[in-house]
């Protein structure tokens, strides 16, 4: 009986570590590639992309960009940097529109467009699929 | 007046379709709208949108508008409509402009949303609570929450620590607060004595300073809050020019605070308030609501409201004017997070917001009910 008990808990742990991987696994966070920025915390990532926080560490202006609220890295980027659905980010946006503190980030359908959008702006700051081809923008490393 | 509402409506979804699409393409400018429709029956007296014929008349809806033409500087404005039981409404929420000088520092000025406790600033938007109606005890009834005040304010988000942050807001300026209804002898008829009319208040706070700090400790999800608010207050009686009140001779100050602990399933909130000096009014709420089967939402709630003026208790011979309480169920259910259907019911006890046409007739007849059951059932939309 203990032998199943320690088994299963076992696989308990393996299952989370290995969903846990999967979920850091799915999406990169990237910027223009002109931004002195290479790392952030998932908090600092966070706050950026909530307007909490409007500078980099360097001081320049931030602009964050989401995929649209359907798409599955978006609902991964936001379980693991916000630790909230989309649906809760959603409503957070919702609260801050209609007391005029603030409107979300732009929006866009794909990679691409997203990989377009933080190519153009010195400031941005987005996610794209892990698999996604990066050219002309910068990865940074998220710190835990 | 119907037909101005109409006309407005029907502009407002052409600005809408037409403007939503054109928001898109101008970065600097989001359109965004909130509103609702509902049905109220109560079994006797008249609360808030429902009477005991039950209505289909209330209905809202406002449209929101944020212009960002430098980085720094923010406009903000929200018009909104509602036609209702008592009176249709169109006015104009907010109009104010914000220069962010940092993070922590953000100057405000206009027409600005009072942020005095947890739901002034959303006042209106039923897809961020989970009643139709707001807490009775604390916003509709008493009237002490303005949607928004004129004048200069200041705001800001500091973040000391990864997992501690506060904001805070101060205000200067004027408040309008809610107009509300008195009957009172309005004159005297030799054979039936004294004759009883509605009279008309709209009182205003003036030299208003205040404000809120909230305080987002390290549990995610989780609110703590405190607010204040100090002014002189003028009344207007039935339109006429604005006068002191004899009754109100020193500057009234209302504290409140407030709880909130939201996640992806639960939502819990509480608020406290009092009013102290020559006006003595106190009350709060408690609501809990649960998600569940992914689109289903429970909620229950706790309102209740005193006053203890003693110039009001001495006025008044129903000593039930004085005091409300209320118990709230609702189950809803979210079409998706902008979109909400819901079933509300509550009982009322005291006269307090639940009343008959004419009270002081009611009460010498002694027909007068303290409990009232209410059912609301509605939509509540936004985008």
């Amino acid at each position: 009986m203990k032998k199943i008990t320690l088994l299963t808990f076992c696989m308990i742990v393996i299952l989370a570590l290995i969903s846990g991987q999967s979920l850091a696994q799915s999406y990169k966070v990237i910027v223009n590639k002109d931004s002195s920025v290479s790392s952030l915390t998932k908090d600092q990532i966070s706050k950026l992309f909530l307007k909490k926080v409007t500078r980099f560490t360097d001081g320049t202006s931030a602009l964050p960009v989401d995929l649209v609220s359907d798409n599955s890295i978006r609902q991964a980027f936001s379980e693991d940097i916000h630790g909230q659905s989309v649906a809760s980010v959603r409503k957070y946006w919702q609260k801050q529109i209609f007391s005029g503190r603030g409107v979300p980030p732009a929006e866009k359908p794909t990679d691409r467009e997203v990989i377009a959008y933080v190519e153009a702006n010195p400031g941005a700051i987005g996610y794209v699929s892990a698999s996604a081809v990066t050219g002309d923008v910068k990865e940074i490393n998220i710190i835990d | 007046m119907k037909n101005k509402i109409s006309l407005i409506l029907m502009v407002m979804v052409i600005m809408v379709v037409f403007g939503s699409t054109h928001a898109q393409t101008l970065d600097w400018l989001k359109i965004h709208g909130f509103g609702g429709w509902a049905y109220a029956k109560t079994n006797g007296n008249n609360f808030l949108i429902g009477n005991e014929d039950g209505n289909w008349r209330t209905s809202q809806f406002a449209l929101n508008l944020t212009a960002n033409p430098y980085s720094k500087l923010s406009i903000n404005t929200q018009l909104f409509l509602q036609s209702g039981l008592q009176q249709d409404d169109i006015e104009l929420d907010y109009v104010f402009g914000e220069w962010a000088f940092v993070d922590a520092f953000r100057l405000r000025i206009g027409k600005i949303k009072s942020p005095i406790g947890l739901y002034s600033e959303i006042y209106d938007v039923g897809t961020l609570r989970p009643f139709y109606m707001l807490p009775v005890g604390m916003y509709y009834g008493p009237g002490l929450f303005p949607k928004s005040y004129v004048g200069l304010g200041a705001t800001g988000n500091i973040v000391l620590n990864e997992k501690f942050e506060f904001q805070y807001d101060l205000l200067f300026g004027e408040m309008d607060f809610q107009t509300f209804k008195l009957e009172m002898p309005i004159g005297f008829n030799p054979i039936t004595g004294p004759v009883m009319g509605k009279v008309n208040f709209t009182p205003i706070g003036r030299e208003v300073i205040g404000g809120k700090i909230t305080v987002l400790p390290i549990i995610q999800g989780l609110k703590i809050g405190f607010s204040y608010l100090n002014m002189d207050i003028w009344t207007s009686r039935d339109g006429g020019p604005l006068q002191r009140d004899d009754t109100i001779q020193n500057r009234v100050y209302i504290t409140s605070g407030h709880f909130e602990y939201l996640t992806d399933f639960i939502s819990l909130r509480s608020e406290l308030y009092a009013i102290n000096e020559d006006v003595k009014t106190h009350g709060g709420y408690i609501e809990a609501a649960v998600m569940f089967l992914k689109n289903w939402q429970a909620g229950v709630s706790y309102d209740w409201y005193e006053n203890t003026t003693e110039s009001s208790v001495e006025r008044t011979m129903v000593k039930s004017l004085m005091d409300h309480s209320s118990i709230g169920l609702t189950l809803n259910y979210w079409v998706n997070p902008n979109l909400v259907l819901k079933a509300s019911y509550y009982r009322v006890d005291g006269n307090g917001f639940a009343q008959p046409d004419w009270i002081h007739e009611n009460y010498f007849a002694g027909t007068l009910e303290e409990k009232t059951n209410v059912f609301i059932a509605g939509t509540q939309f936004s985008f």
